[in-house]
């Protein structure tokens, strides 16, 4: 009897733990098997992971470039091009197992969160021989990689958020230009909006993991003189008059005025971009994707779009800024060959045809390559000329770790899906929730 | 003695079984245990922490917003399930004219990758060109379009329907395969005694599939407990956590927030209420002796 319920119990748990692990079981699963090994006596192997770009003609050219290296230095180089939503669990694993790829691509965000744990090599020295040999970085784009012990990843390029606007639709609507100030913003969107058409004027998301709206809530909340984070990198000041302005700013949009698509408060990272293709938001914020893709999907609308930066608010215009870059773990076993891969890539004549494949997505890190002429078409000009104008997370402060960590949890957005889902939750009430949520980030 | 040799071949014929079970399940399974009671962080050390992560988790908001909506998930999801399935088994077994084709068109669901379905009803959802939005107002049933997935309840509704309209297939063959056991003279025979469509369902269908829709019917919410896919793609949990449930809490706390120690200890309990339903099956569906 007792033999009988042992086996019993143990044909129970472990089917359970076979079902158990059934649901997330495949996050991460192929980590393990492009780890990088240095078989013994034979040539050096180099892993690097980069992110899946919009643009199938840079995929390919990293691949043949990353070859071309292998070639000239014999060594046996393997690259994953991974789709950005799918870095969490490959990181997670690699960082775990300790087998991590030799060279992985970052975002400024994930370089604190994972300086912050200990992970990364300090490549200060690499940054200032790429300096030194190739030119200048823009000094903006290195305050995102930069700390007070090191600077923990290499730029790789850049990407700004810029206002789509319709200017058909502005025109008709009796408007002579784009939106100079967040006020003129609502105004507009408000006029746009015709339901009946199914048209809206400002094309807002926030679903829950929506980086664009982190980004956009947060040049609205800077614009207004309120923040998110600290000024000394410890205490929260998320709670001001400053930003409960621009929370009632963005709710009014939603609630009052009713200016954005019904589904909006569901979108993920792409629904402004389908709204905007499909003509249903007059006016959007997106980095260079949508005017690449309409340019070579969409002339008729290509020719309709017009680019600006972002509005202003009381205190001036700010810019989200958003850093790519190229990152060595320090359990890589190829640091040394690391670095000249990455040298390799970021060689300026082969790095400017490849940034000009994407462009305006990917604008340059260097700051001779923003004078080339694709940079200086009415269209473009804006997406490079913001970036003097970025401000990192953590602002007013120093982007730190635990900046990046509020970001990734997506505290701002869930914040604010609540607040533009419950009528009775009211701005004061959010930013508090919100002050005590960062608040908690930066005390652990 | 011959009995020893007997056990020994008998041990040494189990042993790569044994071997599989403890390497690929039992060890993972216990090295999971005994994270959830560590700080566990992803590239940190492990320090034991006793009961603080259950402890932790037991005072959280949204744990108990996401066992709540574990629950309307997998209650409604397996419920409109068994009824749906039940009733599409009942017609595939009519003899219908093109009964195979239709049984090929109904058994689709269950076929087409999960990402491919979503990414349909995505579409259907959509309040731009989304046929669910637009049959809605050609009705007039909705004065604008709707944002399926921007209402926590709707949301929920939404992905429900999801998970409903992939899992009705298994369902259905389940209850399709017990029906066709039943002999067509019990019918006759009642037919015969003057009974109706409704008394023959309750009284000879229902009791002679009850057995195998019971096992299909907690197979099922043991896969609906742990659907992560369906949600995640359509939803990630929100809008407002309306539709988080566990599998995609611990995904979040565990990959997202890199909380390792906290998310299994999520994933662990989710185990009770496997454990329960999977031995019930076992039960129900091996003969006590084997």
């Amino acid at each position: 009897m007792n033999k009988m319920w042992l086996k019993k119990t143990v044909a129970v748990a472990v089917l359970s733990a076979l079902l158990a692990g059934c649901s997330n079981g495949n996050a991460g699963s192929d980590a393990g098997a492009s780890g990088t090994s240095s078989p013994s006596g034979g040539k050096s192997k180099l892993t690097f992971w980069m992110k899946k770009q919009l643009f199938e003609d840079q995929n390919n050219l990293i691949v043949e470039r990353a070859k071309q290296f292998g070639e000239e230095n014999n060594v046996d180089v393997a690259v994953e091009i991974i789709a950005y939503e799918d870095f969490y669990p490959k990181w997670s694993a690699a960082i775990e197992s300790k087998n991590v790829p030799d060279v992985s691509f970052f975002g400024y965000q994930e370089i604190g969160q994972f300086k912050g744990q200990g992970v990364l090599e300090d490549v200060r020295g690499l940054l200032a021989d790429l300096e030194s040999k190739n030119g200048e970085i823009q000094p903006n784009l290195k305050k995102a990689i930069t700390f007070s012990d090191g600077q923990y990843g290499i730029p790789f390029w850049t990407e700004a958020q810029v206002l789509y606007y319709r200017k058909d639709l502005l025109e008709a609507a009796g408007f002579d230009g784009p939106p100079k100030t967040w006020d003129e913003f609502r105004t507009m969107s408000k006029a746009l909006t015709d339901p009946g058409k199914g048209l809206y004027g400002a094309g807002i998301g926030y679903g829950k993991g929506n980086s664009d709206a982190e980004f956009l809530t947060r040049g609205i909340i800077w614009s207004y003189g309120g923040s998110v984070d600290t000024e000394d990198g410890k205490t929260v000041i998320a709670d001001s008059p400053e930003t409960v302005q621009a929370a009632s700013f963005i709710r009014d949009i939603f609630l009052t005025d009713k200016s954005t698509p019904p589904s909006a408060i569901g979108w993920d990272d792409s629904g402004n971009n389908k709204a905007y293709l499909s003509g249903q938001a007059a006016m959007i914020f997106n980095v260079g994707s949508v005017l690449a893709t309409i340019k070579k999907d969409n002339p008729e609308l290509y020719e309709k779009t017009g680019i600006a930066p972002y509005p202003a608010g009381p205190k001036g215009t700010f810019i989200p800024g958003i850093s790519n870059n190229l990152g060595i773990f320090k359990d890589s076993k190829n640091k040394e060959l690391a670095e000249r891969f990455i040298e390799y890539i970021l060689e300026p004549d082969w790095y400017k045809t490849w940034v000009e494949k994407g462009a305006p997505l990917t604008g340059p890190i260097y700051t001779d390559l923003t004078n080339e002429t694709v940079w200086q078409d009415e269209r473009n000009k804006a997406f490079v000329e913001s970036v003097k104008g970025f401000n990192f997370l953590g602002y007013p402060g120093e982007y730190n770790p635990k900046a990046g960590e509020v970001f990734n949890l997506r505290v701002v957005n869930d914040s604010f899906q609540k607040l533009l889902l419950e009528t009775s939750y009211t701005p004061e009430a959010a930013v508090k929730d919100l002050q005590a949520k960062v608040q908690d980030i930066y005390n652990k | 003695m011959k009995i020893r040799m007997d056990n020994k071949l008998a041990y040494l014929l189990m042993s790569p079984v044994l071997i599989y079970l403890l390497a690929v399940m039992l060890l993972p399974f216990g090295w999971a245990l005994y994270l959830s009671f560590t700080d566990k962080k992803v590239g940190m050390a492990a320090n034991f922490v006793g009961f603080g992560n259950y402890i932790e988790l037991f005072k959280d908001e949204m744990f108990w917003k996401a066992v709540k909506n574990t629950v309307i998930f997998t209650v409604a999801a397996v419920f409109l399930k068994t009824v749906f399935g039940m009733i599409m088994a009942l017609v595939l077994n009519e003899k219908i004219i093109f009964r195979n084709v239709f049984r090929v068109l109904l058994f689709l669901p269950w076929t087409i990758p999960t990402i491919v379905s979503v990414f349909t009803w995505q579409w259907i959802y959509s309040d731009v060109g989304g046929v669910l939005n637009y049959l809605l107002l050609k009705i007039n049933a909705i004065g604008r379009p709707l944002g399926w997935l921007a209402q926590p309840d709707l949301a929920m509704l939404s992905v429900i329907v999801v998970n409903v309209w992939r899992g009705i297939p298994f369902m259905g063959i389940a209850i399709l395969a017990g029906l066709q056991s039943i002999s067509k003279e019990m019918y006759e025979a009642a037919m015969l005694d003057g009974a109706g469509a409704i008394k023959r369902f309750f009284y000879m269908t229902l009791p002679s599939v009850k057995e195998v829709t019971v096992i299909a019917a907690v197979m099922t919410t043991i896969w609906t407990l742990n659907d992560f896919e369906i949600i995640w793609l359509l939803t990630r949990g929100g809008p407002d956590n309306g539709t988080q449930v566990l599998s995609t809490l611990s995904y979040t706390i565990g990959f997202l927030n890199m909380n390792l120690g906290k998310a299994i200890a999520i994933a662990i309990m989710t185990m009770p209420p496997l454990i329960m339903l999977i031995n019930y099956v076992t039960k129900r569906s091996l003969p006590s002796g084997d």
